[in-house]
């Protein structure tokens, strides 16, 4: 990938270092605050360049996907692995991140694990979702 | 007549000696101007499932299927014998994946030509971005992997097929075993403890049913024409298609096109299509073939814009040499092409595709790098003398977009197209150029506003007209950048300054001027 890595926000596990994780009220239960992300955008994208959003998972249960929205709920994309070996891990995904996703330089996401013939919208573990980051990717336009 | 150029040694590999245009296009990286040829007309026409025309392709399609189903499972063309070439050898999470399913859906095409008797038989694809849905005409015959004519249960299906893949894999070559390792298969029991969870009785093959057909909203946004659009606009193949691995059963990171709508598609249709026996779901390869139209349209979007197609130098090599050891052609045998390089462009395979959604972008950003060509502008010549050691100086309004995206590696290239009057006798004479360079500073060949020079070749020069040459201004628009140096905003300033080499005149004529000055990008 073309980009760099910009920040790292573990706000998946409440033994990592948080760098800016938004909303955490006492009031929530725990896996409420970890499963909203924000994170820093150092400088605007150049002309030329966009902005993409990676999501590093690891072994996802058989059927399993992380669905990442926006705050207001709009879904952004899914990490739905596939065609991973069984036992590996899948690695990083790119997710295209909206223009407006990234409001006075920070963007705050919403990851939740989704499972099949369970209650939809638990927060991933750290070692379903080992990381969340921004790159820069260069781009020809649309 | 010919001109040499040079630059600052960060950019002096794109100088090299020609004429003053030819200058520009060495100017660009050898990389750069790599490219899959144009394809002519092909000979066979991918369809949109969808459309009337692709009613009889769909019948042979039908007939294929069927007689693939029909073939003993000691055929390799049998059609499930077919979807284990997928579960044994398909890359996913890494940069083969285009490739080889490219190869896969080609080899799979002729043999539906054959089986079917369909001399003209193409793929067709599924355009779901426009039908997010499962295509009702895939709930009727053998287009639904519910059909009686497919395998009920898995104790029939290992019955089958027990003795068939106890014999293929006595059959595999070194090279084969090897590939089989590197994804677990040690052994056959390694691939008959894989499958029991990949096999799915009739009421199963599907999640999305003819009652329910329709993609869940997560998936809907996948392939939504803003994310398939977001996953056509990288600029290379390394974040186009999915992440560098070491071989192709490496699993390192997904792109958008992978990442989105292709794992979501097949994971919200489920049943089959879930897992590494997808192939047996027809559906497969409506799919498949819509994600290699996306990589069409992606290469002929990035030959528009005479930017690489594929990985480049090194990667290239890597990339290319990758083994594809399983194939089968039509008539049941391993193909010759057996490595990633074979399947690069559509080559014999000789399809094109009905275009579909994200097509856009192609005469899109085409249109948009015409006008950008086209786009010129003129210079006003405050001092037009071209005395030794002194500037002649011409001003010029640019938009600061088009200087912000000039200064950046990815960006277009920006030229100063200069028009002297030479001397008669240009003989040991160097003409400097500089940007924005401050007023009595001495700018030298390391000064970020040191854009290069230009000298006529030869020993014996006699110069009447005028003469142009197109100086490339973007290396000292990026070294301005890097230095805090560069206001976009304001009026570039493009200084001409004539040098003298050796045994040069004292002085120059009066009559060696700037006569004009234009400014492009390309």
């Amino acid at each position: 990938m073309g980009g760099f890595r910009l920040l790292f926000c573990l706000a998946l596990a409440a033994s990592s270092v948080v760098l800016a994780c938004a909303n955490s009220r006492r009031s929530t239960p725990a896996g409420e605050e970890r499963r909203v992300v924000t994170l820093a955008l150092p400088r605007p994208p150049a002309p030329g360049e966009t902005v993409i959003l990676r999501v590093t998972t690891g072994a996802l249960p058989r059927g399993a996907r992380v669905v990442v929205r926006l705050t207001d709920g709009e879904v952004l994309g899914a990490v739905s692995p596939f065609g991973v070996l069984p036992g590996r891990k899948a690695g990083p995904s790119m997710i295209p991140l909206p223009e407006k996703a990234m409001a006075n330089g920070k963007v705050q996401l919403v990851l939740e694990v989704e499972e099949k013939g369970q209650p939809p919208g638990r927060a991933p573990t750290r070692k379903e979702v080992e990381a969340v980051d921004l790159v820069f990717v260069p781009v020809t336009g649309q | 007549m010919s001109e040499k150029f040079s630059t600052p040694p960060f950019s002096r590999r794109r100088f090299l000696a020609g004429t003053a245009t030819a200058a520009l296009a060495s100017a660009l990286p050898r990389d750069l101007l790599f490219a899959q040829p144009a394809p002519k007309a092909a000979k066979f026409r991918r369809l949109n499932l969808s459309d009337p025309k692709a009613a009889p392709m769909l019948a042979s399609y039908q007939k294929a299927i069927t007689a693939m189903l029909a073939l003993p499972p000691t055929d390799p063309r049998n059609w499930y014998r077919n979807s284990f070439t997928h579960l044994l050898d398909c890359p996913h999470g890494n940069w083969w994946f285009f490739v080889w399913h490219r190869g896969y859906l080609g080899w799979f095409e002729e043999t539906c030509r054959q089986l079917s008797g369909d001399p003209n038989f193409a793929l067709p694809y599924w355009d779901w971005t426009v039908e997010p849905r499962v295509p009702a005409s895939f709930f009727t015959g053998v287009l639904n992997p519910s059909n009686p004519a497919y395998i009920a249960s898995f104790a029939a299906f290992k019955s089958t097929f027990t003795a068939p893949v106890n014999a293929f894999w006595k059959s595999l070559t070194p090279m084969q075993v090897k590939e089989l390792q590197l994804r677990g298969f040690n052994s056959v029991a390694d691939f008959w403890s894989a499958v029991p969870g990949m096999f799915f009785p009739p009421s199963q093959v599907r999640t999305l049913t003819q009652a329910n057909p329709n993609f869940d909203t997560v998936t809907k946004k996948a392939v939504s024409l803003p994310t398939v659009l977001a996953g056509l606009q990288p600029k290379t193949f390394l974040d186009f298609g999915s992440a560098k691995a070491a071989n192709h059963s490496q699993s390192t990171g997904f792109g958008i096109i992978e990442g989105q709508p292709h794992n979501n598609v097949h994971n919200n249709i489920g049943g089959f299509m879930g897992d590494f026996l997808s192939p047996v779901d027809p559906l497969f390869f409506m799919h498949h073939s819509n994600i290699d139209r996306l990589w069409d349209v992606w290469t002929r979007k990035q030959l528009k814009l005479h930017l690489p197609t594929l990985p480049t130098g090194a990667d290239l090599t890597a990339w290319s040499r990758e083994p594809f050891l399983f194939y089968i052609d039509a008539a049941g045998k391993p193909v010759g092409q057996n490595k990633a390089g074979d399947y690069a462009t559509i080559g014999q395979f000789n399809y094109d595709y009905q275009p579909g959604s994200g097509e856009s972008i192609v005469p899109k950003l085409a249109a948009a790098l015409a006008a950008q060509s086209a786009k010129l502008f003129t210079a006003t010549v405050q001092s037009s003398a071209l005395v030794f050691s002194k500037r002649a100086t011409s001003v010029v309004k640019v938009p600061a977009d088009v200087i912000n995206q000039a200064s950046t590696e990815q960006g277009p290239t920006l030229f100063a197209r200069v028009t002297i009057q030479p001397p008669a006798d240009a003989r040991n004479l160097r003409f400097e150029v500089f940007v924005n360079a401050p007023e009595g500073a001495e700018v030298g060949p390391d000064d970020p506003h040191f854009a290069g020079s230009f000298e006529f070749f030869g020993s014996h020069h006699h110069l009447e007209g005028p003469v142009t040459f197109d100086m490339p201004l973007s290396p000292a628009l990026r070294g301005m950048r890097s230095a805090n140096l560069l206001k976009a905003e304001a009026p570039l300033q493009v200084h001409v300054v004539p040098r003298a080499k050796g045994a040069a005149p004292k002085a120059l004529a009066p009559t060696v001027r700037v006569q004009n000055l234009v400014v492009g990008t390309f």
